[in-house]
């Protein structure tokens, strides 16, 4: 405790950073780089511990969804708390009702007595919100982007110089390194990106803030210094609320942690009781019932012995980019394939490359069926060759929103079973009924518009339509974001049916827990091209990460120097 | 040295930022030289005056609907022929029957006109979330056909001291200072915070709103900024034409909407800038002049249309080519760049 | 919150048809009730006439809207057909074959309209119009001779291409709207029950979605782009017959006619809602309106205004995008 107070013994102008925790935990002390800060006058903060959020018996639907329901919480100024709970729980919701993005349909939202009808409101209430997405205008410069809607209609509320100096204090400490403020955004890279917005948040000096998901875009080094940054706030009686479903990050970071399921407050959590075990059984209180109901898909046999497995993709001398080294990979029938790396470093590069959706820098990519081998160079010709694409993001690249359940089943097909152009309507229905059942997709009438369905059930449709070409590879691109916790074990489960059944499974995700359990081997990729392969008890946590960083499994020494 | 390398690379960035002029600038060129040797009277003091006092109304009215070009979204404002034509009307026909004649009336009641006309489009536009080119497109047949009804036949002269623009013979005439005056509140306006504003809605409309930034002030502010340049263009327009005409006006919509494409515009939102839309319609005006040098007789009209639909497209090519849109890496896009990956 | 509901439902296929329908039987109600001889055999068949026009006019339209794009250049390429076929005719080249190599140019033209536009989708409008100004000032230079200019074209219109506009057909209609039924009937069948009229919604829905899901979309966007052209010929052509002499500017109603019509049968601008069937019933309103309004004796002019004072409110239902908070 001591050293808690010392901190505050220190002339405003510099500071040197003890994250202290809070007395009830084991101290954890790191030390951060003495820096120049804004001093945030105490006067307009509201007194530690006075209720800065309150939330009370709110319910927002969309259409048919709805998204909050009932749902009450508070928070308080001076405190970390974070607001967990797997998609589709309504934490984003939540977030954005918070900000004055949208409007309860009822009940009450107040910060610090007043309640935010618009952003424009919010932000005078002093109410920053980090929202899931990062908005940035890409034409528009750094320096324009931190500063967006902070100036009045005819003139600005800074001056052009103030700003200046005020935002790069602020962004070159949280991002490490110096950024050139008259740049355009759009050629920065996604951690800057996502500083820009966090600063752009920080930079309105808010009474809350609230900050969704932003640790998912933010490099290793940078979320540490996302916690140092959230620390200090608290400590200067910033109400700072953490919307998250990495509950692995809480542990021994947050005063509080509510959770969120199906829109409803399912229990808060205080200081020491914010462990993962806990924070699961809240989350999933609910949905063990429901994934209690979802049937399991049946497991029909062990799997195919290596031995009898063949050799079904290969990839060789694939390079992903021009200054990459080649890749060559071998993948099997019955074999799940995991596909890790950390963001960029040409996982999903390789993905597209397989099915075809973009064409490698060189290289081959063949699939092999008995006698015969074909060649990719397009998504046709790896369609032909019995590769199916799965994404996870279901709104930019699978969904069609104008068009019907069955339509968007049956799009990626049409071609292929028509008959002189004019489609088999036959065989999609029937195509159709068989995935649905397979799949146990709860939809009502197949005419009504896929948006009535949820995003889980969208995802098995998309899932559906992929297997009903009867492909013998399988590629998904992160299926189980924006997925509840019943769903994606339910598409687990059905992986490994398919893999059973001698389908090739190549699995890409950014959990690595996912791959725990599930694959064969791990692929992990840096610099676009193969850093190393994890077989059987290689697979865990640690040694995936560490292989994402550069650390080979084989080798005790990094392969490259981690900058 | 930090303030030199900085210096620098500020430099290096806007620079790289005006890739979007590159094909009016050069595009300005080659038509200027080709207009310098077709027609050598170009080069004289005459030649000046009347090569401004035949481009300032496409000018003027391309520089008009900049601004709603920037707002975005598909911002194209049909509507300007039609508007410009109404203005013209009422300042030769119904401003006099109600005795209204003077300079700063009629500049008042121009403009006044030219804002309302705008504001009604931005109303509908702001409140009901419909794009720009539908509403203008519906706002172009009111406006023509009214136009028609007001006035059948052309006819009417402007009041006096308007008249003669079309004929003035001197450089420092009404007309040099009209464009002078409208360049200079260009300028001024476009370093308010309210044309950043509207800058960064068009190019991003829900992270302006999610940031704080108030769409419909913002939008109605664009549209009164171009209400007012479609009422600057008005009179410019009714100046060289001396009277009144029901019709004339209309391809006023094409000639603008061309010369803001060729000024590197981009109906996205949040790209067109002031200084292309005034090289987009020298560059229109130009192609015009160049080919009233070669003796096409009959077909003049028809070369006209042929070269700046011609021109019109390679510009969106070659604009496309440098941007990088779509059409592969190419290597003048990547120099421009700075040779940053996708 | 019922009427936010009722709105929506109405903005579903079926709600748009029933709404055109509506509107149709009012206007016609309206039609009966005001305008002297509305309801008779010979005002039938000349607003069928007419509206065949502009409905096979519209196909091309129609197809546009679906991929979310807009062809500027159908007004010129009307004109253009026009006095082209005219012209080919009169210089001794038999009236089939002329009909085929407008259609194959027309289908060249359409096809660079596309193939420029599929790179820069936002830019579509600009390059359809420029493209279109381009094609018929090239073939009004192409046409006129060293006394007449281009615009206008003396000459002798084939009797069987009059014969199709004509009202004193054997049938109850002219020969022409059979023609335009059939191309309907056509075009709606190929929406609904090929894959290739699917992946035009798809297109129009979810573009990458559609490029995931095997639909050739830049190859599309050209042939629409294409078809366009070649339906636009087809009017112009056909309009030759109904004029007896070829005028460049027969077309200009056209430019903003035929999105009129894709509006206000309730096809999204945006593109994947809407059809050719209700198009159709667009194209009947607009031409019922026009015939009403001239039988108020309404002048050109005002009923052009009228038109633009019509595409307001429909604009508002149809053409409305979500507001930004609901895209983040």
């Amino acid at each position: 405790m001591e050293e808690y107070l010392l901190a505050f013994k220190q002339p405003a102008s510099t500071l040197r950073y003890s994250a202290v925790q809070r007395s009830d935990f084991e101290p954890v002390e790191r030390t951060g780089s003495a820096v120049t800060v804004v001093p945030q006058p105490v006067a307009t903060l509201p007194q530690v511990g006075t209720e800065a959020v309150t939330v009370r018996d709110v319910c927002k639907s969309f259409g048919a969804t709805a998204a909050l329901r009932n749902c009450s919480f508070t928070a308080h100024s001076g405190e970390i708390h974070a607001v967990v709970g797997e998609n589709g729980s309504g934490k984003s919701t939540l977030a954005k009702v918070l900000g004055g993005v949208l409007a309860p349909d009822s009940g009450v939202v107040e910060i610090v007595g007043l309640t935010p009808t618009s952003p424009v409101s919010a932000q005078k209430i002093g109410v920053a919100v980090v929202f899931q997405e990062i908005l940035l205008a890409d034409n528009a410069s750094v320096l324009d982007n931190l500063y967006l809607g902070q100036d009045g209609l005819f003139r600005a509320k800074t001056s052009r110089r103030n700003k200046r100096t005020d935002a790069a204090e602020l962004l070159n400490r949280l991002v490490g390194t110096r950024v050139d403020l008259d740049q355009e955004v759009q050629a920065l890279t996604l951690n800057v990106r996502q500083w820009i917005v966090i600063a752009r948040a920080l930079l309105r000096k808010p009474k809350v803030i609230v900050f969704d998901e932003s640790t998912a875009a933010l490099d290793y080094e940078s979320v540490e210094r996302f916690f140092e940054e959230a620390r200090r706030l608290r400590d200067e009686g910033v109400c700072v609320l953490i919307v998250t479903h990495r509950i692995s990050e809480l542990t021994g970071f947050c005063d509080r942690a509510t959770v969120l399921q199906d829109g409803t407050n399912v229990g808060t959590l205080k200081g020491e009781e914010i462990v993962e075990k806990r924070l699961l059984e809240l989350m999933s209180s609910k949905t063990v019932v429901e994934a209690n109901e979802e049937p399991e898909p049946p497991v029909t046999g062990s799997r195919i012995a290596q031995e009898t497995s063949e050799e079904r993709l290969t990839v060789s001398g694939l390079k992903l980019s021009s200054k990459a080294r080649p890749i060559d990979l071998a993948f099997r029938t019955g074999e799940i394939v995991g596909l890790a790396g950390l963001e960029g470093q040409g996982q999903v590069k390789f993905i597209r490359a397989v099915t075809g959706i973009t064409r490698p820098a060189s290289g081959r990519i063949q699939v092999r069926r008995q006698t015969s081998a074909q060649t990719i160079g397009s998504a046709r010709s790896a369609d032909r060759a019995g590769i199916a694409y799965v994404t996870g993001d279901r709104k930019a690249e699978a969904v069609f929103p104008n068009l019907s359940v069955l339509e968007n089943f049956g799009i990626l097909g049409y071609r292929r079973g028509a008959r002189f152009g004019f489609i088999n309507r036959r065989q999609v229905k029937d195509t159709y009924n068989h995935q649905v059942e397979d799949l146990s997709i709860r939809v009502g009438r197949a005419s009504a518009s896929i948006n009535s369905l949820s995003g889980g059930n969208q995802q098995k449709i998309v899932i559906g339509r992929a297997l009903a070409a009867t492909p013998v590879i399988l590629a998904l691109n992160d299926p189980t974001r924006g997925v509840d916790i019943g769903a994606k074990h339910y598409l687990h489960e059905l992986l490994r049916r398919l893999a059973e059944q001698g389908m090739t499974v190549l699995f890409l995700s950014n959990e690595i827990e996912e791959f725990i359990g599930l694959c064969d081997r791990v692929v992990v990729f840096r610099e676009d091209a193969v850093f190393d392969t994890l077989v059987d008890e290689q697979i865990r946590g640690e040694t995936i990460l560490a292989a994402m960083f550069g650390y080979a499994e084989q080798s005790a020494k990094p392969d490259d120097p981690v900058q | 040295m930090p303030e030199l390398s900085r210096a620098t690379s500020a430099a290096k960035s806007f620079a790289r930022r005006q890739t979007s002029l590159v094909t009016p600038t050069v595009l300005f060129a080659i038509l200027f030289i080709l207009a310098a040797i077709r027609g050598a009277g170009l080069l004289t003091a005459n030649g000046v005056d009347g090569a401004l006092i035949g481009a300032a109304p496409v000018l003027l009215a391309t520089l008009a609907i900049t601004t709603v070009a920037i707002a975005g979204p598909a911002g194209v404002d049909l509507s300007i022929g039609p508007a410009m034509t109404l203005i013209n009307i009422e300042i030769v026909i119904e401003l006099p029957k109600a005795g209204i004649t003077g300079p700063i009336a009629v500049f008042a009641c121009a403009i006044g006109l030219g804002i309302a006309l705008q504001v009604l489009m931005g109303l509908i536009i702001a409140f009901l979330r419909v794009s720009t080119v539908v509403v203008s497109l519906a706002l172009y047949l009111i406006l023509d056909g009214f136009n028609t009804v007001l006035l059948p036949e052309p006819g009417g002269s402007a009041p006096g001291w308007l008249a003669n623009w079309g004929s003035e013979t001197r450089l420092m005439s009404p007309v040099l200072y009209t464009l002078i005056g409208s360049f200079v509140l260009w300028t001024l306006i476009s370093r308010t915070t309210l044309f950043r504003n509207i800058r960064l809605m068009g190019a991003d409309a829900r992270t302006a709103y999610a940031s704080g930034v108030r769409l419909i002030p913002t939008r109605i502010g664009a549209h009164v900024i171009t209400g007012v340049f479609v009422g600057l263009a008005s009179i410019m327009y009714t100046g060289l034409l001396g009277s009144a005409d029901p019709t004339a006006g209309t391809s006023y919509t094409l000639s603008a909407v061309t010369a803001l494409i060729l000024g590197g515009a981009s109906l996205a939102g949040g790209r067109a800038k002031g200084l292309g839309a005034v090289l987009g319609a020298m560059d229109i005006w130009l192609i015009s002049y160049v080919l009233g040098t070669f003796n096409f007789g009959l077909n003049a009209s028809y070369w006209v249309e042929v070269a700046t639909g011609g021109v019109l497209v390679v510009a969106l090519l070659v604009g496309a080519f440098l941007a990088n849109e779509h059409l592969g890496h190419g290597w003048a896009g990547r120099m421009l760049r700075g040779n940053r990956s996708h | 919150m019922e009427i936010l509901a009722k709105v929506r439902g109405l903005l579903s296929e079926q709600g748009r048809a029933a709404l055109a329908g509506v509107v149709l039987f009012v206007l016609v109600i309206i039609g009966v009730v005001t305008v002297n001889g509305f309801w008779s055999l010979v005002n039938l068949r000349a607003t069928l006439l007419i509206a065949s026009f502009l409905g096979i006019a519209t196909i091309g339209q129609c197809l546009c809207a679906l991929v979310g794009g807009l062809d500027l250049s159908i007004a010129f390429v009307v004109g253009a057909a026009n006095i082209g076929l005219l012209r080919l005719v009169n210089g001794g080249i038999p009236s089939g074959f002329a009909i085929v190599i407008i259609l194959l140019v027309a289908a060249a033209v359409g096809g660079v309209s596309g193939a420029i536009s599929s790179h820069q989708r936002g830019q579509t409008l600009v390059v359809t119009l420029g493209v279109g100004t381009a094609v018929l000032g090239l073939v009004q230079i192409l046409v006129s001779s060293a006394s007449v200019s281009g615009g206008t074209v003396e000459g002798t219109v084939p009797g069987w291409l009059q014969g199709l506009t004509s009202l004193n057909s054997p049938i109850f209609v002219a020969p022409c709207v059979v023609v335009w039924l059939v191309l309907a009937a056509l075009t709606i069948v190929f929406l609904r029950r090929t894959w290739v009229g699917r992946g035009l919604y798809a297109m129009g829905g979810n573009q990458r979605a559609a490029e995931r899901a095997l639909v050739p979309t830049r190859t599309l966007w050209v042939v629409v782009f294409s078809l366009s052209a070649v339906t636009a010929a087809a009017a112009g052509m056909i309009l030759l017959g109904y004029t007896g002499g070829g005028y460049s500017g027969v077309g200009d109603p056209y430019l903003f006619t035929t999105i009129a019509a894709v509006l206000i049968g309730g096809t999204s601008l945006v593109g994947g809602r809407g059809g050719y069937g209700l198009t159709v019933l667009g194209v009947l309103i607009l031409t019922v309106l026009q015939t009403i309004l001239s039988g108020f004796s309404l002048s050109a002019a005002a009923q052009e205004a009228i038109l633009g004072l019509l595409i307001l409110p429909l604009v508002a239902l149809y053409v409305r995008s979500p507001h930004p908070r609901m895209q983040i």
